[in-house]
């Protein structure tokens, strides 16, 4: 696929705010995460005319080099810091699964949940806490908040594999 | 199971929806706030409360009583 230097530019305007905004709430520093969406836009005009629509949205095909990125700056900086645990680092579904309607299932499904079996998945996989931490924040036990997201998995498995 | 939630919450820093957004917010803010010492007082009175029962219900419910 071929693109104009006008629809360079306008991808440019439409994904900057989304790809600073993701890179910035990954690693919390403004500087880097501005040199690092710098660094992604070089990497998406490299590779523009690669980018094939049939096997991913523009939208997942820029995230996925974002993402890229930031595994690359983890990378880069292992021995400063450690790859955070939600951080998907080796996905190979990413086509399949990130879309703006995989978003809405997931939004479905954790509203069929129990509060907590849903605040347990979202303090883990979004807000990162450890078991650990989830169990201390709700007050009970570790093995109870296991059982819990393991009840959660179950009925997410259900709901976003029969979509 | 776990790779897909993974992904999908990361992609949700991309790429924002507004539904998983409020769940998210809704589970954030009430466990990162700080509990008033009315909440405190309840929360020791009442320590089988969270085994049972969401303890967020419990303290909307005593709110509205006052």
């Amino acid at each position: 696929m071929v693109f104009t230097d006008q629809q360079k530019e306008e991808i440019y305007q439409n994904y900057y705010r989304k790809v600073y905004g993701y890179i910035v709430s990954k690693i919390n520093d403004a500087d880097t995460a501005e040199d690092l969406t710098s660094t992604v836009f070089v990497k998406v005009y490299e590779k523009i005319d690669s980018f094939d629509e049939t096997k991913a949205s523009l939208s997942t095909w820029i995230y996925t080099i974002a993402r890229n990125t930031l595994t690359d700056y983890y990378r880069s900086r292992r021995v400063f810091e450690e790859i955070p645990e939600t951080f998907p680092e080796n996905s190979s579904v990413e086509e399949e699964v990130c879309n703006k309607e995989m978003l809405e299932q997931l939004a479905e499904a954790l509203q069929t949940l129990e509060e907590r079996e849903r605040d347990i998945i979202i303090l883990r996989f979004y807000s990162g806490k450890s078991l650990k931490e989830i169990a201390e924040k709700m007050g009970i036990s570790y093995s109870y908040v296991k059982i819990l997201q393991n009840k959660a998995f179950d009925k997410l498995k259900k709901l976003l594999e029969n979509e | 199971m776990e790779d897909k939630l993974k992904l999908l919450f990361d992609y949700q820093r991309f790429e924002k929806n507004q539904s998983l957004e409020n769940l998210i917010q809704e589970t954030e803010n009430y466990y990162d706030r700080e509990l008033s010492d009315e909440e405190m007082k309840f929360v020791a009175a009442a320590g089988e409360l969270n085994a049972n029962g969401r303890l967020r219900d419990k303290i909307i419910n005593v709110k509205n009583k006052k």
